[in-house]
C-alpha cells in the first residue's frame, strides 16, 4: 500500500462516517447496529468490496493469488469454495453457495474451467460478492 | 482536512458532460403532490448557545452575564445585533435570515427545550430524538412514531431520509428510513463501460439479501433507493432563484433534500445535522467560532428557502439543539452546558415574524439551576403543533407518549 492508497482508505472510512477522531457531536461514535446498519453504510461497504476485489483502489493492491493457494484451472465452483473458505471462514448455505457459483459462472457450466481471459474478472467479482454478502457483513 | 471526493472531482471536472449514464440525477415533477408538509428537521449538535443566536438584548441580565462575548444591541453598526422586535435581536451572522423574518415565513421560539435537566450531550440528544425526555424505555424516535401512526400509503424508500453517514435516532421506528450521504454518490461504483457488469453484480448481490433478516432488509432498502434514484435520473441539478448553498456537508445535505423534495419521490421527512456548537472556549461574539457556524446555518436556510420557492408552502423546517448554554460566560471565553434554548421554524405555513414563548428572564432568581435559562415551552409543544397542523397527524399520543401539550403557541396555520 502506498501513501495514495492510505489516503483512499481514509476516504473510504470518511464515506462510511468512521474516520477516526471525526465524530462532530461530543457524545462519541455510536455503538449500536441501528446507527450503522443503514443504506448509506451498506452501499459504501459494498462499493469498497467491489473496489478491493477489482483492484480499483489506487495505491492498494489485493494479492488475489494469495487468496486461492494451489488452485489450478479453477471452475466457478472451486473458485467460490476456495474464496468462500478464505474470506468468510464459515460455510455458505447451499442455496447461497449456488447463487454465488451462478454469478461467477456467468452463464458457463459451473464445473468447467474458467477461460483464461475471464479469470481476472471472475476472481474480482467473486471476491466482491463474498465481501459484500451478508456473510462477510455480519463478521 | 478536505479529502478529495468523487463529488469534488466531478465539480472540478466541470460536471455534466463527463458523467456516466447511470449517474443519478433526479427528474423534477411540476407540482407538489402531497397535502401534508414535508418536514425538514435540522439538529444542531453540540448544544447551541441560543442566547447568542436569538439575543435577548432587552434583558439587562444578558449584558451583565456576557461582558466579552455578548452581542451588542442593534445599532446598525457592523457586528451589532439585527433587531427583531425591540427585545430580541438576531446574531449578526444570521443577517441573511432577516429577509425571511420580514417576509413572515420565519419564526423563533425561545426558552424552549427538553424538560429533562441532564447536561450530558449523549442523554440530552437521545431524549430529544426519542421525544421521551427522561425515559429510554421506548426505543423509537418521535419522527419514526409519527410516520408509523399516519397511514399515507407511501412505500417510497424516500419517505423518510436521514442525511449523513448514520441514521438519526429520531427516525427510528416501524417505517424504514433511508440514510443518504449524498445523491451523487448513491450507486454501485464502476466505469460507464461496465454498466452491464454492475447490473449483473447487483442482481447477484440482491439474491443474497433476500431474507427478512434485519441486515437483508437494510440491503433491500438500499437496492430500492438505488433503483429509485436511477429511475428518476435526468439532467444535472441546478438550484433555482440564484440559491447558493454553502459548500459544506450541511449545504450539500440541504441541496440533496431540495432535490429529492422537488423530484416528488414521496419525501415526507428529512433529517439534517449541523455540528460545531459545543463552544466551551473561544466561542467569540459577533465574529469567531460560533459566528462561523451560524453563518453556515443562515446561508443554508436562506438558500433552501430561495431554491424551493413556491414549494415552501408545503415545507416546514424546524431546528433544535439538545440544550442551550450557561447564561454566564466562562473564563475561557466560552459557555458551558445549559438548559433553555431557541428553535427556528421556517415555512409557508408558519406564522412568522414573531418570537414565541414566555421569557423567563435572566436575573439570578429567574434562572434554572445552576445558572441556566429556564424552559417555559416544552419543545414537544412546538413539535406537536407542527405534527398536528402541518403534518396533519392528530395521533399526538403516539408521537409523544405520556405528553399532553398545553395550548398551542399558534406558530403554524392548519394545512
Amino acid at each position: 500500500m502506498t501513501a495514495a492508497g492510505a489516503k483512499a482508505l481514509l476516504n473510504t472510512l470518511r464515506l462510511q462516517g468512521q474516520l477516526p477522531f471525526d465524530w462532530h457531536p461530543p457524545n462519541g461514535y455510536p455503538d449500536a447496529n441501528a446507527a450503522w446498519g443503514n443504506t448509506n453504510g451498506l452501499l459504501n461497504r459494498w462499493n469498497f468490496g467491489l473496489a478491493l476485489g477489482g483492484n480499483h483502489i489506487a495505491g492498494v493492491t489485493t494479492d488475489v493469488d494469495a487468496l486461492t493457494p494451489g488452485l489450478k484451472n479453477p471452475t466457478a465452483t472451486t473458485l467460490t469454495d476456495a474464496l468462500g473458505k478464505r474470506l468468510l471462514a464459515r460455510g455458505l448455505t447451499s442455496a447461497d453457495r449456488g447463487r454465488v457459483i451462478q454469478y461467477v459462472a456467468d452463464g458457463r457450466p459451473a464445473n468447467a474451467p474458467i477461460p483464461a481471459t475471464k479469470i481476472k474478472t471472475s476472481v474480482a467479482g467473486a471476491i466482491a460478492l463474498l465481501l459484500d454478502s451478508p456473510y462477510f457483513q455480519w463478521r | 482536512m478536505t479529502p478529495f471526493t468523487r463529488r469534488s472531482f466531478l465539480r472540478s471536472a466541470g460536471l455534466g458532460l463527463t458523467l456516466p449514464a447511470w449517474f443519478p440525477r433526479l427528474a423534477f415533477a411540476a407540482t407538489p403532490s402531497s397535502e401534508r408538509d414535508v418536514l425538514v428537521c435540522i439538529f444542531l449538535r453540540g448544544g447551541a448557545d441560543g442566547l447568542n443566536v436569538v439575543v435577548p438584548v432587552g434583558d439587562a441580565g444578558y449584558f451583565q452575564n456576557r461582558p466579552t462575548i455578548g452581542i451588542p444591541e442593534p445599532s446598525g453598526a457592523a457586528g451589532s445585533g439585527v433587531d427583531l422586535d425591540g427585545f430580541f435581536a438576531l446574531h449578526p451572522a444570521l443577517a441573511p435570515l432577516k429577509e425571511l423574518w420580514d417576509e413572515g415565513v420565519l419564526a423563533a421560539v425561545h426558552a424552549t427545550g427538553s424538560p429533562d435537566g441532564t447536561h450530558s450531550h449523549f442523554d440530552a440528544m437521545d431524549f430529544m430524538e426519542r421525544g421521551t425526555p427522561g425515559s429510554k424505555s421506548i426505543p423509537t424516535g418521535w419522527i419514526g412514531r409519527h410516520l408509523g401512526s399516519v397511514a399515507t400509503g407511501n412505500t417510497s424508500p424516500f419517505r423518510a431520509v436521514g442525511m449523513g453517514t448514520i441514521l438519526q435516532a429520531s427516525l427510528r421506528g416501524p417505517v424504514p428510513a433511508t440514510a443518504l450521504r449524498s445523491i451523487a454518490e448513491f450507486h454501485l461504483g464502476g466505469k460507464t463501460t461496465q454498466a452491464a457488469d454492475i447490473a449483473r453484480f447487483q442482481s447477484g448481490l440482491a439474491a443474497l439479501y433476500a431474507s427478512q433478516d434485519w441486515l437483508d432488509l437494510q440491503g433491500q432498502q438500499t437496492f430500492q433507493a438505488i433503483a429509485a434514484l436511477a429511475h428518476a435520473a435526468t439532467g444535472s441539478y441546478q438550484p433555482q432563484n440564484g440559491a447558493q448553498y454553502p459548500d459544506t456537508d450541511f449545504g450539500h445535505a440541504l441541496t440533496d433534500v431540495a432535490q429529492i423534495a422537488k423530484a416528488d419521490l414521496g419525501l415526507e421527512v428529512a433529517c439534517v445535522d449541523l455540528g460545531g456548537w459545543d463552544t466551551h472556549a473561544t466561542q467569540g461574539g459577533a465574529t469567531g467560532r460560533q459566528a462561523k457556524v451560524l453563518a453556515e446555518l443562515a446561508a443554508g436556510l436562506a438558500a433552501f428557502h430561495a431554491d424551493l420557492a413556491d414549494r415552501m408552502g408545503r415545507i416546514t423546517v424546524v431546528t433544535m439543539s439538545e440544550f442551550g448554554r450557561r447564561v454566564h460566560e466562562n473564563a475561557s471565553g466560552g459557555t458551558d452546558h445549559g438548559h433553555g434554548n431557541f428553535m427556528f421554524l421556517l415555512g409557508g405555513g408558519i406564522n412568522g415574524r414573531q418570537v414565541y414563548g414566555d421569557w423567563p428572564g435572566l436575573s439570578p432568581g429567574q434562572l434554572a439551576s445552576p445558572g441556566d435559562l429556564a424552559i417555559t415551552t416544552d419543545y414537544r409543544t412546538v413539535l406537536a403543533e407542527i405534527v398536528d397542523r402541518r403534518l396533519k397527524n392528530p395521533k399526538l399520543g403516539d408521537v409523544f407518549p405520556g405528553f399532553t401539550p398545553p395550548a398551542y403557541l399558534g406558530l403554524a396555520r392548519a394545512a
